[in-house]
């Protein structure tokens, strides 16, 4: 079989592995998304010979699209079909594709509060970890990703809606910062940004990487760690048949030191197999979610919300009660997982696709659930809705509602599977009176966090401050899972922010160990 | 290398050179990059048959723009692959259950696919209000996965008067002459809501 096109050299394909099935090199780095891409670059340009294996396969910029049709297998884990079980069931996607989610997401790039750094910094011991130590990261990244405000005319309707709506009801509306490079807000950032404006990792680490000379297996998904005297020495994965999708021939990565960068589900899914992080039994607890609500506004008027940036600002008037309000735009083909009804009606609300406009109510984890390895591949992700949080939910909803309301909107679809349709504020309130049960709530997220928590105790995180498993040396954690608590903001910047940290300790270790061994 | 000694934000070694030229695309569908996608999963035929008849049930019916069912089941075929085995062998074992749904829902000898369109709509309806977990889960699942298959159809977006090919289009036209030095012009701007107290004022 050919390479495919538009494939870049350094990038390996299951063709490749069809002739060499061993590699080695100083770091391995397993996957490409924000932390691991960050971590692998750091590591490159430090003047290591670094080697990514992802998963996913490397999608050129020119093939993102609009249509789910072909989008979804070629960038989303599983096709979008991701869930974690609990009471409610919360669906979840991520990324599968060089750049990982980072190539999928939205792009909005915030720093935690300083209040979260600080306790950070307070749980670890280490004042490095607060807000004022991790600045230089956070500048350091967010300088490579291009983190900046939308020019003016990416702006669209729907972004209009939430900016003049918090404006009459006097909240605070903060614009967002994106890892952009001038976007034209095309508004496919969830399918990939087809004019190159999105800076994720595929666009912005990996070629870094890249050109400071690492390559990148594609198409191989790790099922092990290589453990030798107690050290680890590499991984072990199946590259798959393309055009069945089942397992085929095993590959071996080895190097002196492994990044595992799987992601918050998957991580902990590779390292359950091993019996690591024994002392404080953390790994695959802490699974923090920053779950959200749809709400959609129906307005008397056209909108057509697909023109503009996915999410222009945040209303940040509730973050201090964990509450971040924002739109959210999506086509109609997402739209329809979402819709309340099929047959008629599900076509009788489409009809109105250009009046609509959808926003989101995320929420701050006042709670954790945890990552089980289950089996067939399985990993079982599990978390239970607090009281609390359900009742933050509800008042998400309501502030959404209100605010659509106050911008001229004649209904909302609330998410709730036994009440959608509201008219008016007083139906909202009558439905939210009525919802007493939390497996009613309909949530989704994007944001998971925190399975292999880092700290200064064996007995109480997964990982050192270095980022290396307590009881496995030469392995180290650098993406989503490593935060020790909730950041209630969207996290790419601090995964990516707490990957170069891990990264450049890494460099200089290893070029320790390089010294040590010379002399 | 220390931590001090790598580069300080400011004085970063230059970006890496920007996607080039051959790379941009033009948001097409069906995307010219040789992915190989899979083969839509093997399923008997009698349960794509039942998969048939529970798009026919869940998606609208005339007006709304009519696409076969067999395009809809064969697109969530060669979706199933990529699912965790046991996730495509769930799906084919929910086929079988929302096909017998009559049976064990209404106590009628029939099958999902021998019920006339409207009536099979309304026990779906019926199954996704289920006040039991799993039956009310499974219901919804085949909902958003046919729906979303639907409404990503050519001739659904037509009628929703959804173009965003041609719009996606426009902005990639845009953004690469803003990349070879061009200024962005008034009209580039995305032009506001009609917003009705707006309207009124003007009057
Ligand atoms: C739709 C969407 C929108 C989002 N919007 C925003 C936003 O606007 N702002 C923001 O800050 N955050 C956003 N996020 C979240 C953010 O993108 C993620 O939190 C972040 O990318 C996670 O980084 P990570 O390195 O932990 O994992 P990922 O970026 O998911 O990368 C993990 C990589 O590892 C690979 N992998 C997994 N398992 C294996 C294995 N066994 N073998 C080999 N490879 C493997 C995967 O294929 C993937 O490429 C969004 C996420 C999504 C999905
Ligand atoms: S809005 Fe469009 S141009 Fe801007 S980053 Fe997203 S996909 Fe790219």
């Amino acid at each position: 079989m050919n390479r495919p096109m538009l494939i870049p050299d350094g990038v390996l394909t299951h063709v490749d592995y069809t002739c060499k099935r061993r590699y080695t090199a100083d770091v391995v780095v397993v996957g490409t998304g924000a932390g691991g891409a960050a971590a692998g670059a750091e590591l490159a340009e430090a003047g290591h010979d670094v080697l990514f294996v992802e998963e996913g396969s490397y999608i050129p910029q020119s093939s993102f699209n609009p249509h789910l049709e072909h989008s979804m297998p070629r960038l989303y884990r599983d096709t979008g079909t991701t869930m974690i079980f609990g009471n409610p069931t919360i669906p979840y996607v991520e990324g599968r594709a060089v750049g990982g989610s980072t190539t999928i997401n939205g792009g909005m790039c915030w720093r935690p509060p300083t209040r979260v750094m600080d306790d950070w910094a307070r749980e670890t011991g280490d004042t490095s970890l607060g807000a004022e130590g991790m600045d230089w990261y956070f500048s350091r990244v967010e300088e490579r990703i291009n983190a900046k405000p939308q020019p003016s005319y990416s702006i669209g309707p729907d972004n209009r809606v939430m900016s003049r709506g918090a404006r009459k009801l006097g909240w605070e509306y903060r614009e967002n910062h994106r890892n952009q490079d001038q976007c034209v807000g095309t508004n496919n950032c969830g399918f990939g940004c087809p004019t190159g404006a999105k800076q994720s990792t595929l666009l912005s680490y990996m070629p870094r990487a890249m050109g400071a000379g690492a390559q990148c297996l594609t198409e191989i998904r790790v099922e092990r760690l290589l453990i030798e005297g107690g050290r680890c020495v590499g991984v072990a994965g199946r590259t798959y048949d393309p055009r069945t999708r089942r397992p085929s021939h095993e590959v071996e990565v080895r190097g002196r030191a492994v990044v595992i960068a799987c992601g918050a589900i998957q991580t902990p899914y590779l390292l359950l197999r091993h019996r690591v992080a024994r002392r404080s039994r953390q790994l695959g607890k802490n699974l923090l979610l920053h779950p959200n609500v749809k709400i959609t506004g129906l307005f008397p008027f056209d909108i057509g919300g697909w023109a503009g940036v996915s999410q222009g600002g945040q209303v940040r008037e509730f973050h201090e009660e964990g509450i971040v309000l924002a739109e959210n735009f999506i086509p109609p083909g997402a739209m329809g997982t979402h819709l309340p009804h099929h047959g008629s009606r599900a076509w009788e609300l489409m009809t109105r696709y250009k009046q609509m406009v959808v926003g989101g109510a995320l929420v701050e984890d006042s709670t954790s659930g945890r990552v089980l390895r289950g089996p067939f591949g399985m990993p079982l992700p599990w978390y239970q809705v607090t009281k609390g949080d359900h009742a933050r939910f509800k008042k998400g909803a309501r502030l959404l509602s209100e605010l659509f309301f106050s911008v001229g909107a004649d209904a909302v679809l609330l998410p709730f599977s036994n009440a959608h349709l509201a008219r008016s504020m007083a139906e909202v309130d009558r439905i939210l009176l009525g919802q007493t049960r939390r497996k009613w709530l309909e949530l989704f997220t994007v944001h998971l966090m925190g399975t292999a928590r880092m700290g200064a105790r064996e007995d109480r995180s997964v990982i050192d401050l270095d980022g290396c498993i307590w009881d496995l040396p030469g392995c180290y954690v650098a993406d989503a899972s490593v935060f020790p608590t909730a950041i209630g903001v969207n996290p790419q910047v601090t995964i990516m922010a707490m990957a170069t940290r891990i990264g450049l300790r890494l460099a200089e270790t290893l070029q320790g160990e390089h010294r040590a061994a010379v002399a | 290398m220390t931590t001090e000694a790598a580069s300080r934000p400011g004085t970063d070694p230059p970006r890496p050179p920007r996607v080039p030229p051959s790379f941009w695309g033009d948001a097409r569908r069906v995307p010219v990059d040789r992915f190989p996608e899979a083969a839509p999963f093997p399923m008997p035929a009698s349960v794509h048959a039942a998969l048939e008849a529970i798009i026919r049930a869940v998606t609208p019916p005339p007006p709304a723009p009519q696409v076969p069912p067999d395009r809809i089941a064969m697109i969530l075929r060669r979706f199933m692959p990529y699912f965790l085995r046991p996730m495509a062998y769930g799906f084919c074992a929910g086929v079988v259950m929302l096909d017998a749904a009559p049976v064990w829902r209404t106590g009628r000898l029939k099958r999902l696919q021998d019920l006339p369109r409207g009536e099979a709509s309304e026990l779906l309806e019926l199954l996704a209000h289920s006040s039991f977990g799993p039956v009310q889960q499974l219901a919804l699942m085949f909902r958003g996965a046919i729906l979303s298959m639907y409404f990503d159809q050519p001739e659904v977006h037509a009628a929703l008067e959804f173009n965003p090919e041609a719009w996606m289009r426009s902005r990639i036209r845009l953004r690469r002459r803003l990349l070879d030095g061009g200024k962005p012009r008034k009209s580039d701007h995305i032009p506001e809501p009609q917003w009705p107290d707006a309207q009124a004022s003007a009057r």
